[in-house]
């Protein structure tokens, strides 16, 4: 198997332990935005191995960073708006997700 | 390719310490870097689209983060210095699901193997720029509406 997809696949695995073990709401944001950056990777060298450099794996990647970068500006932001509210954090703090 | 696995393995590296340091900031600081990597990455692999993205993307997702924990705080209170027998399940059930990737899935998608870099196609740039543009505003938008405060219903 080729390394180079290996350490794709073990960049987003790092980017699910994040989502899945962290409870700060900043770490879970960080994971996703890894998982992001490792789609954006694979399909760089998926288009590098297809010998498209700028044909549409690139557009693809450069949408997935781009929609990648908004929904994670959103996160962030919702992530302040409720530290505003809670004061913490800790999703496990978290709980009242209503109104 | 000895360089790009370098690239992608200080990727990682920066990540997973961006996820584990108790320090919010440092975390940011590791996530900076792995964006700093992923961009030479991008450049190394000829993709100029996706390099000026990952610019845009960092430039404006790092400051925000800053912005974020200047609002809030910037201790991680939830890290653990031990990890616990569910943390020590989880990143065993992660890499069997790798594992199980690797030997079942991806042999059958017929992955081709990286070669030297082929010529570059040019393709209309300006409709890109405009949808990614687009994208952005949107975004900006949306990060107004939950940040304001005029206007905002309070109990």
């Amino acid at each position: 198997m080729m390394p180079v997809y290996v350490l794709c696949a073990i960049l987003f695995l790092t980017g699910i332990y994040g989502v899945v073990a962290k409870k700060n709401l900043i770490k879970i944001i960080i994971g996703i935005f890894l998982m992001v950056q490792s789609v954006a990777l694979l399909l760089l060298i998926l288009g590098y191995a297809a010998g498209e450099v700028g044909g549409l794996f690139q557009t693809i990647g450069l949408i997935t960073m781009i929609g990648g970068l908004a929904v994670m500006s959103l996160m962030i932001v919702t992530a302040v708006r409720l530290h505003e509210k809670y004061g913490t954090f800790d999703i496990s703090e978290i709980r009242r997700l209503k109104g | 390719m000895i360089g790009i696995e370098i690239l992608l393995g200080l990727i990682i590296v920066t990540g997973f310490v961006a996820l584990e340091v108790k320090k919010l900031r440092t975390s940011v600081i590791s996530l900076a870097a792995a964006g700093l990597f992923f961009i030479i990455a991008s450049f190394v692999f000829g993709s100029l689209e996706v390099g000026v993205g990952g610019i845009i993307a960092f430039s404006i997702l790092i400051p925000l983060l800053f912005w974020a924990l200047k609002q809030t705080t910037g201790e991680d209170i939830t890290i653990r210095i031990r990890p616990e027998p569910n943390d020590i399940f989880i990143l065993i059930s992660v890499a069997v699901f790798v594992i199980v990737c690797f030997l079942v899935v991806f042999p059958r998608l017929g992955i081709a193997e990286l070669g030297p870099p082929p010529a570059p196609i040019e393709g209309p740039a300006g409709l890109s720029i405009l949808r990614e543009v687009l994208v952005l505003l949107a975004a900006a938008a949306g990060i107004w509406a939950v940040i304001r405060k005029v206007g905002r219903r309070e109990k």
